[in-house]
C-alpha cells in the first residue's frame, strides 16, 4: 500500500502528470471582491476563472455583519466628501488620497448596483436602503455623527455574497471549487504566466496558463490566538507575492476589532454601537467618554480598541479575572435587537449562553483585519518598485480586496469601508483588466517556457515528509506536528504584536519566529492520501502565515512611531516627519524599503495630517 | 408524461379526491343503513336513484385518480428510475381496465332499473 | 468521553468503518463546541478529515451527523451531546472521506431554481442612479429564506432528497425559489412559480418536515415549500 501511495503521491510534484488549462484571467479567491470581479469579466468576451479554496458561499466575506458605506443620505445628509474626510483621518493619514476620492466616489453608484443585484438590504419606511451611524464617520468634516452605512440587517457580508455568487451562477461563470491556490507561475522571461492549484478532493495538482491573474485571496487573521476570521484566512496570495520576488506593503497594521467574544474571538459588530451599545468597564462606567469626548463609543476602532486594553491593563477590567469589559445593550429596545441585531444576538446566544437583550456581553479586541497587504494602484495593478525606488506596476497581475493595499485604509481602516473596498476595486480591477485583455491575444502568452522549479519544489518537499511508516507506538518519535506548530505561531503573535507592541517583544518575535520557521521545515506529516489531504494543505497554509509573521514582525519592529492601530509603547506618538510613508517588505533577507504617501486627490484638495480627535 | 397531472394539478386532484371519499362514504354508509334492503331488487332501486348514482359514478373516478397519484408518487420515490416508466404503464392499464369495468357495472345497473 | 466516527480513506480502505476516539473529560470544558473537539482529536490523528471553516455558523462548511441529526459542528456545545457521540458524514450524497461528503448534487438543484434576481428583461439596463424601491414590509417577507447558507443539513436529512436528489430540487433549493418568488423586486413571479410545477422538482415533499427540524439557523424550508404550493395555486386562480 505505502508504495502505491508513494507513486501516486509523486504525481503532485511531477508537471507532466498535471492537467493543464488555459485562460485569459484567472481570478484567485471567491470572496466578494474575486466575484464582483468575476462578475464584470463574465459579461466581457474573455475566457475566465475563479480558484476558490472553499465552495465561493463559504467565502469569509460572508461572516461581515455591519455593513456598507455610501454617502446615499437616506437617513440623513452626507455626501461622498465627507466620506473621504473620514476615511482619511481614520486611516490616521497613512491612506492614498487618490484611491480614497476614487472609492469614496464610487461606493452610492456600486451599493445601489448591489441592490438591483438583489442585496436584501434592510429598508427605511421610505422604502430605501437602510442606513445606521458607525465609528468614525462624521457630516460636514467632523462636525457631527453621519450614518452612513447601509446594512442587510447584520447580515450584510452574507448577504452581498451571496447575492454576487447568485449574479456569477447566472452569467455562468467558471468556478474551481475547493482548489488551493499554491504558487503563482511565471514564464523564463519574467512575466506572470498562470498559477498551480491542489484540487482539493482529488489531490491533483493543475496548472492554470493565464494572461493575467487576479488575487483576491483575502486577509490572514489567523496569524493570531483570538481573532474573528475564518480558518481559510491564512494570507495564501499575500505569501504567493513575496515568494514571487515582490512586496508587501504596510504589514505592521493589523486591526483588532474592539468587541470579540472575549477569550473566544467571535466578532459582535460595531453595529452593535452603532444601534446604541454601550462599553462599560468593571466599576460600570462608560468609559469611552475619557477617550474620545465626542463621539464616545463610535470613536475609530484602533482608538476603541486601545481602550479596552488600556482599562484592562489598569485593572478596570471586568469578570474574576478582570481580562475583558462589557459590551452593553440591555437599555435597548428589545425589538430593535431582534430586527437590526439577530446575528449578533444569536452568537452571544450559542457561544455565551447569554441573551444580549437582558445581559452586557463580556468583550475584548480581537485580531479582525489586516490594513496591510500587496501594494495596488486603484486600477488594482500590482506595484513594485524600480530599482531607482520607483514604483511600477507588475504586467498581468492584478490583486483586490482585503490582501490587496490599495491604499484605502492607511493605518486603520473604519468600519463598513471594508465591504466597500472589496466591490470597488473588484470592478474596478476588472476594467482595467478587460481593456488590457482587449489590446492583447492572449494565446500570444503560452508560447514561452514555464518557470516550474521553486513551486515543483515546495510540492516535492511536503509529498516528501510525509512518515514513510506509522512510528511504533513504544519508540517516542518527533512529535512535532503541524498543529502545535501554528498554535506556538498564534500565541507568540498575539503575544508579542498584539495591540501594543515595543522594541523588546518584537526583537523577541524575530527570534522565535526564525525558531519556528526551523521546525516548520523538519516537521513530518502523517497523511500520505490523496483525497482530502488536510495535513498537507495545512502544511502549506502554516507555510503561508509564516512568511507573513515574518513580514509583519520586520516591517513593525522598524515602524518607531505610533500611527492607527499600531501602538509602540516605546514611541507613543505618530511621527510624520520621519514615518508618513509606507512600508514595503520584501522576503530575502527581510529588507524594507519605503515609499511615500499620496496627499494630492483626483480632483479635490488633500487632506493634510492633523492631530486625531474624536 | 404529460402534464395532466404533474405537479400541482396531481397535488389538487389528490386533496379533492381524498375530500370527495371522505364526505362519500360516511354519507353513502349512513344513507344505506337508514333504508331497509332485503332485496338484490330493492338495493338495485336505491342504486339507481340519480343523485346516489352519479355521487357513485364520480367516487370510482376519484377513486381511481387517488389512486394513480398516490401510487405513482410511492413509485417515483421508490423505484429506480428506468423501471418506473413500464411500471406507470402497466399501473395506467391496470386502472383503465378496472374504471371501465366500474363504469360498466354502473350503466347497467341504471339500465336494469 | 468517547466518540465513534465514520472514516473512509479511498486509497487505502475497501470499506468504511467506525473508529473509536478518546478526550479527556478535564479536556472537555461546558462552553467547548463540536468543533473544538473534533480538532483536538485531529491532534491525535491528523489524518481525521472533515470541513470547517468560519467556527460561528455562518459559512456553513462543517455539517455532519451527529447522534443521528444533522448539525454544524461549530455551533453545537459537546455537552448536550450523549456520549459515546456517533459522528457520521451527512446522509445520501457520495462520501470523498470520511466526514466530507461530495455536495455536486445539493448546488446543482440550487442552481437549477436561477436562485437570482431578476428585476429587469435580460437585455433591459440597470437604471444605477436609483435605488428599486422596497417597503420594509415587503423587504419582511424575505426573512427566514435569504439567511440560508447552504450547509446542506436540510437537504441531506430529507427522504425525498435522499429517493430523487438528481430530480427534486430539495428543501434548500426550494427555500432559495421562494426567497426570489416573494421579492417584490423581481419582475419573473410567475414564471419561476410555473418552472417550480413539477412532479419532481416541488411536488416530492412529502411534508415530512425533517428539514426544518435540521436547519441549524432555524429556518422552516417545510413552510416555505408549501407557501410555494399555495403561492401556484393562487397563480391559477388568477
Amino acid at each position: 500500500m505505502t508504495t502505491q501511495t508513494d507513486n501516486e503521491s509523486s504525481r503532485l510534484s511531477d508537471p507532466g502528470q498535471w492537467d493543464l488549462y488555459h485562460f485569459d484571467a484567472v481570478i484567485v479567491g471567491a470572496g466578494g471582491a474575486g466575484l464582483r470581479s468575476a462578475l464584470q469579466l463574465a459579461q466581457s468576451e474573455q475566457k475566465v476563472a475563479v480558484v476558490s479554496k472553499v465552495f465561493p458561499t463559504r467565502s469569509h466575506t460572508v461572516a461581515a455583519q455591519g455593513g456598507i458605506n455610501a454617502a446615499l443620505g437616506n437617513v440623513s445628509d452626507d455626501n461622498w466628501h465627507w466620506h473621504m474626510y473620514d476615511t482619511v483621518k481614520g486611516s490616521d493619514y497613512l491612506g492614498d488620497q487618490d484611491a480614497i476620492e476614487f472609492m469614496c466616489r464610487e461606493a452610492t453608484e456600486i451599493v445601489r448596483e448591489l441592490e438591483h443585484f438583489g442585496v436584501p438590504f434592510s429598508r427605511t419606511d421610505a422604502g430605501k436602503i437602510y442606513q445606521r451611524p458607525f465609528g468614525g464617520q462624521s457630516q460636514d468634516f467632523g462636525a457631527s455623527q453621519a450614518t452612513r452605512t447601509c446594512a442587510a440587517a447584520d447580515r450584510t457580508g452574507h448577504a452581498i455574497l451571496h447575492t454576487l455568487y447568485q449574479q456569477n451562477l447566472r452569467a455562468g461563470t467558471t468556478f474551481f471549487n475547493e482548489a488551493f491556490a499554491i504558487d503563482l507561475v511565471k514564464d523564463t522571461t519574467g512575466q506572470i504566466a498562470g498559477l498551480v492549484i491542489l484540487d482539493i478532493a482529488s489531490g491533483e495538482t493543475r496548472l492554470l496558463r493565464a494572461r493575467s491573474v487576479v488575487l483576491a485571496t483575502g486577509g490572514a487573521c489567523q496569524l493570531f490566538e483570538t481573532n474573528t476570521n475564518a480558518k481559510i484566512n491564512t494570507g495564501d496570495g499575500l505569501s504567493m507575492v513575496l515568494r514571487a520576488g515582490l512586496p508587501l506593503q504596510d504589514m505592521e497594521f493589523w486591526q483588532f476589532h474592539p468587541t470579540g467574544v472575549a477569550g473566544k474571538g467571535m466578532l459582535l459588530s460595531e453595529a452593535a454601537r452603532g444601534e446604541g451599545g454601550l462599553l462599560r468597564n468593571g466599576d460600570g462606567k462608560a468609559f469611552m467618554v475619557d477617550y474620545a469626548p465626542n463621539v464616545k463609543d463610535l470613536a475609530s476602532r484602533d482608538v476603541v480598541a486601545r481602550a479596552i486594553a488600556v482599562e484592562v491593563k489598569e485593572g478596570r477590567g471586568c469578570g474574576l479575572k478582570k481580562d475583558h469589559v462589557l459590551l452593553d445593550l440591555t437599555h435597548l429596545d428589545e425589538e430593535v435587537i431582534k430586527k437590526r441585531l439577530p446575528g449578533i444576538r444569536d452568537i452571544a446566544l450559542t457561544f455565551l449562553g447569554l441573551d444580549m437583550c437582558d445581559s452586557p456581553i463580556p468583550v475584548y479586541p480581537t485580531a479582525h483585519y489586516m490594513m496591510g497587504g500587496i501594494p495596488t494602484n486603484f486600477h488594482g495593478q500590482v506595484l513594485t518598485q524600480t530599482a531607482a525606488g520607483e514604483p511600477t506596476p507588475v504586467d498581468g497581475l492584478y490583486a483586490i480586496g482585503e490582501c490587496a493595499c490599495v491604499s484605502v485604509h492607511g493605518a486603520n481602516r473604519l468600519g463598513g469601508n471594508s465591504l466597500l473596498d472589496i466591490v470597488v476595486f473588484g470592478r474596478a480591477a476588472a476594467r482595467h483588466l478587460q481593456a488590457t485583455l482587449a489590446e492583447h491575444k492572449a494565446s500570444d502568452f503560452f508560447d514561452p517556457e514555464l518557470e516550474l522549479t521553486p513551486v515543483v519544489q515546495r510540492l516535492a518537499h511536503w509529498t516528501q515528509a510525509v512518515q514513510a511508516e506509522k512510528p511504533d507506538a513504544n519508540e517516542p518519535s518527533d512529535d512535532d506536528s503541524i498543529a502545535a506548530i501554528r498554535r506556538d505561531l498564534q500565541a507568540v503573535m498575539q503575544r508579542d504584536c498584539g495591540v501594543f507592541r515595543t522594541e523588546q517583544t518584537l526583537s523577541e518575535l524575530c527570534d522565535t519566529l526564525n525558531n519556528l520557521q526551523q521546525r516548520l521545515h523538519r516537521v513530518t506529516l502523517q497523511d500520505a492520501g490523496l483525497a482530502f489531504n488536510l495535513e498537507r494543505l495545512e502544511a502549506m497554509e502554516l507555510e503561508n502565515l509564516m512568511t507573513l509573521a515574518f513580514a509583519t514582525a520586520h516591517s513593525a519592529r522598524a515602524r518607531t512611531e505610533s500611527r492607527g492601530a499600531h501602538s509602540r509603547m516605546d514611541y507613543p506618538e505618530r511621527n510624520d516627519q520621519a514615518w508618513l510613508k509606507h512600508s514595503l517588505y520584501f522576503r530575502q533577507d527581510h529588507a524594507l524599503t519605503y515609499k511615500p504617501v499620496n496627499l494630492t486627490p483626483l480632483t479635490v484638495d488633500g487632506f493634510e495630517p492633523k492631530a486625531r480627535v474624536y | 408524461m404529460s402534464r395532466l397531472l404533474t405537479g400541482l394539478k396531481a397535488h389538487l386532484w389528490q386533496r379533492l379526491s381524498a375530500f370527495w371519499l371522505l364526505m362519500y362514504f360516511p354519507l353513502a354508509g349512513l344513507y344505506l343503513a337508514n333504508q331497509t334492503i332485503t332485496q338484490h331488487a330493492q338495493l338495485m332501486a336505491v342504486l339507481a336513484q340519480p343523485l346516489f348514482w352519479v355521487a357513485t359514478l364520480i367516487t370510482l373516478g376519484l377513486i381511481a385518480v387517488h389512486a394513480w397519484v398516490g401510487v405513482r408518487d410511492i413509485l417515483l420515490d421508490y423505484l429506480p428510475r428506468s423501471s418506473v416508466g413500464v411500471a406507470l404503464l402497466a399501473l395506467g392499464a391496470g386502472l383503465g381496465v378496472w374504471l371501465g369495468f366500474a363504469i360498466y357495472t354502473a350503466w347497467s345497473v341504471l339500465v336494469q332499473a | 468521553m468517547q466518540f465513534s466516527i465514520y472514516r473512509y480513506q479511498p486509497q487505502t480502505d475497501a470499506e468504511p468503518f467506525m473508529q473509536t476516539f478518546e478526550l479527556d473529560e478535564a479536556q472537555v470544558t461546558d462552553d467547548m463546541m463540536l468543533l473544538g473537539a473534533l480538532e483536538l482529536l485531529r491532534e491525535q490523528d491528523p489524518t481525521l478529515t472533515f470541513r470547517s471553516s468560519c467556527k460561528e455558523g455562518v459559512c456553513g462548511s462543517d455539517g455532519m451527523n451527529v447522534n443521528g441529526q444533522n448539525v454544524l459542528s461549530c455551533i453545537t456545545r459537546v455537552r448536550t451531546l450523549k456520549a459515546p457521540v456517533v459522528i457520521r458524514p451527512m446522509p445520501g450524497l457520495p462520501v470523498i472521506r470520511d466526514l466530507v461528503i461530495d455536495m455536486d448534487l445539493f448546488y446543482q438543484q440550487y442552481e437549477a431554481v436561477d436562485p437570482y434576481l431578476q428585476p429587469t428583461q435580460p437585455n433591459q439596463t440597470i437604471d444605477l442612479d436609483h435605488e428599486l424601491l422596497q417597503s420594509p414590509e415587503e423587504r419582511e417577507r424575505l426573512d427566514g429564506s435569504y439567511e440560508c447558507i447552504l450547509c446542506g443539513c436540510c437537504a441531506t436529512s430529507c427522504p425525498s432528497f435522499w429517493w430523487n436528489p438528481d430530480q427534486f430540487h430539495g428543501p434548500a433549493a426550494l427555500l432559495a425559489a421562494r426567497r426570489f418568488v416573494v421579492d417584490s423586486r423581481d419582475i419573473t413571479t410567475r414564471d419561476r412559480l410555473e418552472k417550480l410545477d413539477d412532479v419532481y422538482k416541488t411536488f416530492r415533499c412529502r411534508n415530512i418536515q425533517n428539514c426544518t427540524a435540521s436547519c441549524p439557523k432555524g429556518l422552516n424550508p417545510s413552510q416555505a415549500i408549501n407557501e410555494l404550493k399555495s403561492l401556484m395555486l393562487k397563480k391559477q386562480v388568477d
